[in-house]
């Protein structure tokens, strides 16, 4: 009997695995549908206030002033995955600007790299009317990033001060404005309705280029990793 | 006469005005403008001055906003952006968080102080200050947030900076401990979100006051409440899901693993508490606390069982975190029952554990730096080579186990005098066996201490400062003052409720 248990252990690991999932997903089913879901009233209350957040997207009222405090503790979420990933790029030494013979990587990142970039400075200016916003802004410049590290050209050397004070931009925007407004308003994250459209465009425009280095560090990292 | 009592009013007023405007987004903002500073600037010299200078502030604004809350009786409150909050997130200080703040601060500053001339080696310290101020950044997140998601995301914070303060410590066993810790924590955090996301689907709010308003006991709550329990059980180590808090804590820098063990893990527990007798109450049953319970005084047992037979002087001391933790959930059933005794005997707890924790690992960092190991089969005679880390460990020792008149006799005691008011005598044999194995393993390394060495393995102790413990010094006198006087710190607590 044991040496039957220890032959087939992985099995019936998979099989006691299996067991308990589906147990589980069964229960969580019969939970969620058990209770009605609710009367969404928090959508009508967020529309109704929209006329004062200084922007028009009910998507970036949410998420830069209903509740920018989440964003404001977000973006120091990505600080520190940067911190964390420097220092594996640090022991990797850095080539210099060279371009070397045209290859089709290059090529395509030359056509691509520019368009990306217009698209990117449209996508943060809508932000306030329509879906778009930093977050996909620094996702297309992190995508040029990654195009012109794969086409062999490098541009970033990250142990410079520059780049460290770039990945920190978006937080340090963020509280420059934070302590502006104290001064006007004496209250933490209150934005008056005649600056909050500026106000959201200048973290917005920061956290963009900020993102965009950071996503592209860990890109880096893994890439050097293999390398 | 008259008018300096006009100039005390008006200075009164002042520091009111502060404490109720501007002293919470300073938590977050202070500890956050010092970690970017640190990260930017790169430099050893700046990032320890200004992290000296800060920590005292925040222990200064941490003490009034204490005195404040427990004065008045009355929690701290911030809306933010001034959105009331279905819409809005709410900030508030109760006491619980009050203490806990001022516990954090505190220990924060002594760690702070010994970090300054703790590490040999720049580039490892260059990493460390900015971490280990988004760590403090988070932490004060957790005990100030007053809504289930933005807790979700002070947890996101709080568990990436300590994975990644476990990392600078380069070596191998360190990078494997904290990978597996970053991979119990974000599964840790994934079973919290999915709780908080049942939640908002049933009540469509995230404020803790409104969802506690609104629960009711039905099945999807118990699903809700599930989740959280085991998403936050694995963080603070809870006995069955422990099994990656001993190399994490042990193989972390003796700064990062005494916040590790004295903060991080309660920051979960505290969630945990919070979730359990304040936003889902009704849906906690006696069985639930029973089985947490039982779950503790196995903890108490197994941690202290494991604590008695490491080779490391680091592991025992993250072992006995386990069994510490062990302990904190005991006082689930007697909440059922007598919900204020408990109350205050889990806040005495933690901070008694907390700033003895913290200081042991202080200690033993020091242990281990002079002697370049923590082998304790080869701690032999140190005493007479350290004796300030001796000390340190030795009053500790004495609040781990409960000795009077330490801060963790007043604890336990408490604990006790509860279980038998509760009339659940039966968690009083656990305290009772938790204490001698307790005493059994700390006086395992005492006792090493202080015998003389045999003339083979004679001691090779590398000439050592013991001037940074000044701050674990300071946290064992800590536990020996709330001990003489658990009557005042009691009735604070007590009182404001």
């Amino acid at each position: 009997m044991i040496k039957f248990l220890a032959n087939n252990s992985h099995v019936i690991e998979k099989a006691l695995i299996i067991i308990l999932v589906t147990l589980f997903s069964a229960f969580f089913i019969f939970a969620i549908f058990n209770q009605a879901p609710h009367s969404n009233e928090l959508q009508v209350l967020t529309l109704t206030q929209l006329d004062k957040t200084g922007v028009t997207n009910i998507v970036t009222a949410v998420l830069l002033n209903y509740r920018a405090y989440d964003t404001f503790i977000e973006f120091a979420v990505f600080l520190v995955v940067a911190i964390a990933v420097l220092p594996y790029i640090i022991d990797t030494p850095v080539l210099t600007f060279t371009l070397q013979e045209e290859s089709q990587v290059l090529l395509i990142a030359k056509i691509f790299i520019p368009l990306t970039i217009i698209m990117a400075g449209y996508l943060l200016w809508i932000g306030s009317t329509k879906p778009g916003g930093a977050f996909q802004a620094s996702a297309l410049l992190a995508g040029c990033l990654v195009l012109l590290s794969l086409a062999n050209v490098q541009v970033i050397n990250f142990t410079q001060l520059r780049y460290r004070l770039l990945m920190s931009s978006g937080l340090i925007a963020f509280i420059a404005v934070i302590l502006l407004l104290y001064l006007q308003s004496h209250s933490f994250l209150t934005f008056p309705v005649e600056l909050a459209g500026a106000s959201i465009l200048v973290i917005e425009f920061f956290a963009t280029f900020a993102i965009a280095l950071i996503l592209f560090l860990c890109f880096e990292s893994i890439n050097k990793g293999h390398a | 006469m008259k008018r300096v009592a006009m100039i005390l009013k008006v200075e009164v007023n002042l520091i009111n005005n502060f404490i109720t405007i501007f002293s919470i987004p300073t938590l977050m903002i202070l500890p956050m403008v010092i970690a970017i500073i640190c990260f930017v600037a790169g430099n050893t010299r700046l990032s320890r001055l200004i992290s000296v200078i800060s920590s005292i502030t925040l222990v200064v604004i941490c003490a009034l906003q204490a005195g404040y809350v427990l004065q008045q009786a009355a929690p701290i409150e911030l809306i933010i952006g001034g959105w009331q909050p279905p819409l809005g997130i709410r900030l508030s200080i109760n006491e619980f968080s009050a203490i806990m703040l001022l516990m954090t601060s505190t220990i924060g500053l002594a760690i702070t102080f010994y970090s300054t001339q703790y590490f040999d080696d720049d580039e490892k310290e260059i990493r460390f200050w900015p971490l280990w101020w988004f760590l403090i950044t988070a932490l004060n997140g957790v005990f100030i947030s007053s809504d289930i998601f933005n807790t979700y995301i002070m947890l996101e914070l709080l568990g990436l900076s300590a994975v990644s303060l476990i990392a600078i410590q380069g070596t191998q066993q360190a990078l494997q401990a904290s990978f597996q810790y970053l991979l119990v924590g974000l599964f840790g955090s994934l079973m919290y979100l999915l709780g908080v996301a049942i939640i908002y689907r049933t009540y469509g709010v995230l404020d803790n006051q409104l969802v506690a308003n609104l629960v009711e006991s039905n099945t999807s709550m118990q699903l809700a409440l599930a989740l959280i329990t085991l998403g936050m059980m694995m963080k603070c180590a809870l006995f069955p899901l422990h099994f990656w808090l001993p190399s994490a804590h042990s193989n972390a820098s003796a700064p990062v693993s005494a916040m590790l063990s004295a903060l991080v893990v309660k920051a979960a527990f505290f969630i945990l508490f919070t979730f359990w007798f304040k936003i889902l109450a009704p849906v906690v049953t006696f069985t639930a606390v029973t089985i947490m319970g039982i779950f503790g005084a196995m903890a108490v047992i197994y941690g202290s069982y494991r604590a008695f037979t490491s080779p490391r002087l680091k592991q025992l001391i993250a072992y006995s975190t386990v069994a510490q933790i062990g302990y904190l959930f005991l006082a689930f059933p007697l909440m059922f029952t007598t919900p204020d005794l408990a109350r205050t005997a889990v806040i005495y707890f933690i901070v008694a554990h907390g700033c003895a924790k913290a200081a042991m690992f202080l200690a033993a960092g020091v242990i281990q730096k002079a002697m370049g190991h923590d082998q304790l089969s080869q701690l032999q005679g140190i005493a007479s080579q350290l004796p300030i880390s001796i000390f340190v460990f030795a009053v500790t020792s004495a609040s781990l186990i409960g000795l009077p008149p330490s801060g963790g006799f007043i604890a336990k005691w408490l604990l006790l005098n509860n279980a038998v008011e509760a009339q659940q005598w039966w968690w009083v044999l656990t305290l009772f066996i938790g204490g001698l194995l307790a005493s059994a393993y700390l006086f395992r390394v005492l006792n090493l201490a202080f015998t003389t060495p045999t003339q083979e393995n004679s001691l090779t102790v590398l000439a050592i400062s013991e001037s940074k413990l000044l701050g674990a010094v300071g946290l064992s006198i800590i536990t020996i003052i709330i001990g003489l006087n658990a009557m005042w710190l009691t009735n604070l607590i007590t009182g404001s409720y």
